[in-house]
């Protein structure tokens, strides 16, 4: 027995084993019970373990997991930083997008809003001198840009093309020494040349020193020097002083000159509307009653704006014992006065009949920039005449023509500057006495006289340019200085 | 721990004797890694630890109760982590142990090659028995492994390769 469990050993134990196993899963079957004591034992056993090796597993597992996630983080705070970065210089971007974007618009409306026809362009660069104030744009001659055109922006004018290139202009900034605007003092109706101060101001010249300028008044554009449309804002007298024998005026543009990037250039000027005159200038009040005013000398141009004369141009209020009070003309400037107005009436009515197509001054505001200037023979005979100081003709308008020779030889006869600032309107009264303008380079025409921008086109109201301008009261005060201030302006 | 070398007409066969810690600590790592690794990497669910276990001890000790017993002990441990009854996987490795002891009692299972042809072989057998006596004793239906049990039957092989070497630096050689 022995032997032949020795000799089979190998084989009864398996057996024994196997049997073992057999009846132990025999009895989970048979009875549908699990054997728990194998199980807790093994368990017992193997979950120590597992908790220890999960425990480690895990602790491994964390630190790996910690160190990368540190080096994960700082991958991504290094790309978070340089993301950071890059939307910053895009939110710049956008900044001076939308920087852009907005002046544009108020250049675009300001474009559509005014009459004349404009090129938008791009400030590129500026003068390389201290002495020179003047600006380079990125429009030239292909854009149609030629030299003395104006150029301007929503807050007020900035200067005039000086020089065109093909595909660039240089402009002069009305603060450059060397620049000039016909200007008008808004509240007082005083007309005067805008000089460059250098810096960023100019100077009102040839404002009498009797006139009452007060810091504050607006200056705007006459359109005498056939440059700028009339009626543009230029800027704020910032200080007026009495001087020798001109007022020293000293004007703050209101365009930004120093921050200019998008500018207009005027290809076709159209005068605009001034606004009325608030109140009453200090001239009218303290004008004697018992001067007649004066008869009209030169034809001016048509009202601005499109509307009548009496809409657009400001109207000086009637000095009592003037216009209002005289029922019969006494003397020959109160019946060349009637005569006018009659011829006027007439001539509205008829225009009216017409459809208003040739009414210069309802259809007032063009200013034919580009017709060439009238002879101006009469203007020196004007001013030779000893009280009277006639207008150049410096817009082109013939200076005396039709019933306005005559009145130019009456004694108290003052002149207007003729020409796109309107049929002025009666002075109320003679100025005392006129100083009379510098002796420096009369005789010469001014600058804006020449033909400077195409040949304007036709609009409804404008007068033909043949035919003879409206009759105007001429200003006291532009006579004389307009061609001495823009004569200079003609060498450059 | 004695030396066994026992001269059997022209075969002369070298027994390895294991501490009996590292047989527990090794059945017990390769039931850990086998509850463990599937956690994280569900393909490794195909591996059969264990059995790798079972036939390294049993080849190696070339004695047949040591393997039998190894492979009941290590199967039972098994059979208890799992949810079926207790007894499918202890038979199992019953059998596979003793057929391992045997093999490695008549040939020298020394060699990679031999190791990689026996473990790929007790796989089969492996799987078999389980599937015999599932279908026997709890009367489930056989599935007939696909040919996806050959490549799991050859990462077993090669596997086994890997780890009987590494065991081999804990025995010793008599």
């Amino acid at each position: 027995m022995d032997t032949l469990f020795s000799r089979y050993r190998n084989a009864v134990v398996l057996v024994a084993v196997l049997f073992l196993q057999l009846l132990l899963l025999a009895f989970q079957i048979k009875r549908d019970k699990d054997v728990p004591l194998i199980r807790i034992w093994a368990i017992g056993v193997i979950t120590p373990v597992e908790k220890l090796v999960s425990g480690a597993v895990r602790g491994v597992y964390g630190v790996w997991y910690d160190y990368a996630d540190l080096r994960q983080a700082r991958q991504e705070s290094q790309g978070l930083l340089e993301e950071v970065s890059r939307l910053k210089l895009e939110r710049h971007r956008l900044l001076e997008d939308a920087a852009e974007a907005r002046r544009l618009r108020a250049l675009v409306q300001f474009r559509d809003s005014t009459p004349s026809v404009t090129v938008a362009a791009r400030v590129i660069g500026s003068s390389a001198s201290e002495t020179s104030r003047v600006l380079f744009l990125d429009k030239g001659s292909e854009s149609g840009l030629r030299p003395n055109m104006a150029v301007i922006t929503a807050e007020g004018i900035v200067g005039k093309v000086h020089r065109v290139f093909r595909g660039t202009a240089q402009v002069l900034v009305i603060t450059d020494p060397d620049s000039g605007v016909g200007a008008l003092l808004e509240r007082s109706r005083l007309h005067g040349a805008l000089r460059g101060f250098g810096g960023f101001f100019c100077q009102l010249r040839y404002i009498a020193n009797d006139e009452k300028v007060e810091p504050g008044d607006q200056v705007i554009t006459s359109g005498e020097d056939r440059i700028y449309p009339k009626g543009l804002p230029i800027g704020v007298v910032t200080s007026a002083k009495t001087g020798a024998v001109f007022k020293e005026i000293m004007v703050q543009p209101l365009a930004r000159l120093n921050r200019l990037e998008e500018v207009l250039v005027v290809t076709r000027g159209v005068d605009q509307e001034i606004p009325a005159k608030p109140e009453p200038g200090p001239a009218v009040a303290e004008a004697p009653l018992a001067e007649p005013p004066p008869a009209p000398v030169s034809p001016g141009a048509p009202a601005s704006g499109g509307k009548p004369v009496a809409d657009t141009v400001a109207k000086p209020k009637a000095v009592p014992g003037l216009e209002g009070s005289r029922t019969k003309p006494e003397t020959d400037a109160d019946r060349l006065q009637d005569a006018y107005r009659a011829t006027q009436s007439q001539k509205s009515e008829a225009q009216r009949a017409l459809g208003g197509l040739l009414l210069p001054a309802a259809g007032g505001g063009v200013t034919d920039m580009a017709r060439q200037p009238p002879p101006t023979a009469a203007a020196p005979a004007a001013r030779k005449a000893p009280p009277t100081n006639a207008a150049p003709g410096s817009a082109g308008v013939p200076p005396a023509q039709g019933p306005l020779a005559a009145p130019r030889k009456a004694p108290p006869t003052s002149a207007a500057p003729a020409g796109n600032t309107g049929p002025a309107q009666p002075q109320s009264a003679p100025r005392k006495t006129q100083p009379k303008p510098p002796p420096s380079t009369t005789g010469q025409s001014p600058e804006g006289a020449k033909p400077q921008q195409p040949a304007q086109q036709k609009l409804p109201g404008q007068p033909p340019s043949d035919s003879p301008p409206p009759l105007t009261w001429l200003s006291p005060h532009s006579a004389f200085r307009i061609p001495h201030f823009f004569g200079r302006e003609e060498g450059r | 721990m004695k030396v066994a070398v026992r001269m059997r007409s022209d075969l002369r066969v070298e027994v390895h004797r294991f501490n009996p810690l590292l047989v527990i600590v090794a059945s017990l790592f390769a039931i850990l890694i086998q509850g463990y690794l599937p956690m994280w990497f569900p393909t490794t669910a195909a591996l059969d630890l264990p059995l790798l276990v079972t036939v390294y001890f049993a080849l190696s000790r070339r004695s047949q109760i040591a393997g039998l017993l190894i492979g009941a002990m290590i199967g039972l441990a098994q059979d208890s982590l799992s949810h079926g009854p207790i007894g499918m996987f202890g038979m199992t490795k019953t059998i596979v142990g003793y057929a391992a002891s045997s093999l490695g009692v008549r040939i020298d299972t020394d060699h990679a090659s031999v190791r990689l042809l026996a473990v790929f072989g007790f796989y089969y057998v492996h799987t078999g028995l389980f599937l015999i006596l599932q279908h026997v004793l709890l009367g489930k239906a056989i599935q007939i492994p696909g040919p996806r049990s050959l490549a799991v039957a050859m990462v077993h092989a090669i596997l086994a390769v890997v780890l009987f070497q590494f065991l081999d630096r804990f025995r010793k050689d008599y």
